[in-house]
């Protein structure tokens, strides 16, 4: 009897030294690839959003810059897709909410008119919703608060214009910035020449827009007051850019940018709005490994009772590194890649309603298959990694 | 007035009681007999319970060794695939494809068998049992394709628990040495049905990859990794056979085929997404399954209760 409880109490020991698994539910963790067999096809992703249901709506372009729109179910699974017709193309790199549903710009052809289209996610239909004729080249759309919002296009003979949609998405302001002559050819060849990351956003409520962009100087971050009046520009050359800026906390940014092909981080930093600067004066510390070529991008991701700036970046390698830091103090706090042995550029990473956070990537299949990953990280992953 | 009768005072009575009334001594030896006999029969009856109620003789505990092989299915309840469609029109294309070859294993262990009747035995082992299978994953374009094959081989540590039938005459077991002993069949065909337990000893997969460009084909490479983490610890199944026991002096030999069903995932559901090097490598996530297999075994057992250890004559029921 006695060396029958010695054998139990044997394996009961043994099998509590096993290594602890962190398990997860099918929807809190997830990594799906979505493949398509057909010859040529190429998916380019360009942004990413959660719905009400807890799944996702995806935005991405096609070989022929044709939109296509994926919802992925909470589980990561397809639920539905749907490709826009021919005519509509460049779909611009954000959807927005309002509401029940979800819209996103894209271009009209021949001339690249923008087109406002609304997602109805319930029946699974895409809408043509509104033109902006004479709006041209549109190439960002964002809020300014949460009922209204910023678009960003590229007029043929002023460049960069900014305007104000209302809730309604009608125009209730539009400014111009500059008057560039062929204003379209050189942004033609500045995208052939360089990847180009144009975004529009706000903060501080609305009170402070910035927007990047393709200015007469060069390619510039441009500053503005909530009426669309420039304040202030942090320029840039053909060499040096803005990649990317989050905004957070008490008019804290966050800001990943190259200078001479080298990649920098800045964050907690409080930029000056009014007034010029260089972005050679951004005093952010070098990213050894980020491929300067291909995107990068931050977001706070709360967990818990605290908050998280996450920056992602592609690295030389081909994988994603993910950067922590503490919000408060700026420091980072842990890191962690993502990959294999195909590719993946970064292109977004939104917090999720349950804590978690999910990255958007491009992922390139047999050397040439450009497809849409998406990953899911749960919340005790996150704290693992912490 | 009969002749026959005298009375007791002296008038008439029967002739039969004269005769004995005469005879007191005829009468004892009568009674003395009536009681002998009374006694014989309860003696013999002791005996005859003491036969029937010898629980040495009325069952049997048996040790052996089994071995045997297997062939494994997979049977799957929810699949997963890391790689999913872009059209509706596409689902169905990224699921696994298990195949029929490589699912061969083998099982080894001992057994533990009471024999409390006849006909009846419970029985128990342990066993290593080896599961292995394989499955393809494919992403094909008209130009180029990507093939996985993912080649699985685990093993568990099984304690199966069984009733077994066996299929024979009963004998009477009333028989002394001064009788003749009943002869036990020597080959006896049983059936059986059971209880499965198991415990995951190891899991391994090998997966390779192979692409295929214009018509030429390279293989990209082949690796090993650990699986132990994504696949459940434990699991239940239930299986029914049958067989046969043969003797073969002394002990004896068994031959049985079971059909066994697996009662619950194999896979750990909420550890699909640990193993990095898969999902990174292979694109590679486990279906929910559970394991079917059939088993032949053949088995050599040893009666452990003995008549004479010294003539080596066992318990034989």
């Amino acid at each position: 009897m006695r060396n029958v409880a010695i054998l139990i109490l044997t394996l009961v020991l043994f099998s509590s030294c096993k290594e602890e698994l962190i398990e997860y539910t099918p929807t809190e963790k997830f990594n799906s690839i979505f493949d398509d067999p057909k010859e040529g096809a190429s998916y380019t992703p360009l942004d990413v959003i959660e719905t009400d249901d807890g799944g996702f709506l995806v935005l991405a372009e096609l070989a022929n810059n044709q939109v296509f729109v994926l919802k992925v179910s909470s589980r990561g699974e397809f639920l539905w897709s749907q490709e826009l017709e021919s005519k509509f193309v460049r779909a611009v790199g954000n959807i927005v909410r309002q509401g029940q549903n979800y819209y996103f710009i894209a271009s009209s052809l021949p001339d690249y008119t923008a087109v406002l289209f609304e997602i109805n996610d319930l029946e699974q239909t895409i809408a043509e919703l509104r033109t902006y004729t004479a709006y041209r080249r549109p190439l960002a759309f964002s809020n300014l608060t949460p009922d209204t919002y910023l678009l960003m296009t590229y007029n043929d003979t002023t460049g960069t214009v900014l305007s104000k949609l209302q809730d309604g998405f009608a125009m209730e302001w539009a400014r111009k910035y500059d008057t560039i002559r062929n204003a379209h050819e050189k942004l033609e060849a500045f995208e052939n020449f360089s990847r180009a990351d144009f975004f529009v956003g706000s903060y501080n409520a609305g009170a402070v827009i910035y927007f990047n962009s393709l200015r007469a100087g060069g390619f510039d971050l441009t500053y503005a007051n909530n009426l669309g009046i420039e304040t202030g520009t942090v320029s840039s050359s053909e060499r040096n850019s803005i990649s990317s800026l989050t905004p957070y906390g008490n008019s804290l940014l966050a800001a990943n940018y190259s200078v001479n092909n080298q990649s920098y981080f800045i964050n907690n930093y409080k930029l000056g709005v009014n007034g010029s600067t260089a972005v050679e004066e951004l005093a952010g510390v070098i990213l050894q490994d980020r491929l300067p070529m291909n995107k990068a991008g931050s977001a706070i991701v709360p967990v818990g009772t605290a908050q998280y700036l996450v920056n992602a970046y592609t690295t030389i390698d081909g994988r994603i590194k993910l950067e922590f830091y503490d919000v408060i103090t700026g420091a980072k706090l842990a890191w962690k890649y993502m990959g294999g042995i195909d590719p993946l550029e970064v292109v977004k990473i939104i917090p999720t309603e349950d804590q978690g956070m999910v990255i958007l990537s491009k992922i390139t299949l047999a050397g040439a298959n450009k497809r849409i990953n998406l990953v899911k990280f749960p919340k005790a992953e996150i704290l693992d990694i912490l | 007035m009969n002749e026959h009768y005298i009375n007791f005072d002296g008038s008439l009575k029967s002739e039969i009681f004269i005769l004995v009334f005469d005879n007191r001594m005829m009468l004892k030896y009568f009674y003395s007999i009536f009681l002998l006999f009374s006694t014989v029969f309860c003696q013999a009856q002791s005996v005859w319970e003491k036969l029937n109620k010898d629980p040495f003789k009325s069952s049997q505990v048996y040790v052996g060794l089994k071995a045997g092989a297997n062939y494994t299915m997979v049977n799957v309840v929810n699949r997963h695939s890391l790689i999913k469609p872009t059209h509706s029109s596409n689902e169905g294309l990224y699921e696994k494809k298990y195949q029929q070859i490589e699912n061969l294993g083998t099982i080894y262990g001992i057994t533990f068998l009471y024999q409390f009747d006849q006909k009846f035995v419970v029985g128990a082992n342990v066993s290593v049992n080896q599961a292995r299978f394989q499955y393809l994953q494919e992403q094909t374009t008209a130009s180029n394709s990507v093939e996985f094959t993912h080649n699985h081989d685990l093993r568990y540590v099984d304690f199966p628990i069984f009733f077994r039938y066996m299929f024979r005459k009963v004998n009477s077991r009333f028989w002394s040495s001064s009788t003749r002993k009943p002869t036990v069949p020597g080959i006896i065909p049983f059936a059986q049905i059971g209880l499965n337990f198991s415990v995951l000893l190891n899991a391994n997969k090998e997966y390779s990859k192979l692409t295929n460009q214009n018509g030429i084909e390279s293989q990209e490479f082949i690796k090993n990794e650990d699986i132990n983490s994504i696949m459940s610890p434990y699991t239940i199944g239930a299986f029914v056979g049958g067989g046969a026991r043969f003797r073969v002096g002394t002990f004896y030999l068994t031959a049985e085929a079971n059909f066994r069903q697996g009662l619950g995932n194999a896979n750990n559901e909420k550890a699909r997404y640990a193993n990095a090097n898969l999902q990174n490598e292979a694109y590679d996530v486990m279906d929910d399954f559970s394991f079917q297999s059939v088993e032949a075994i053949i088995g050599l057992i040893f009666p452990i209760k003995y008549l004479s250890k010294k003539e080596f004559l066992p318990v034989e029921i």
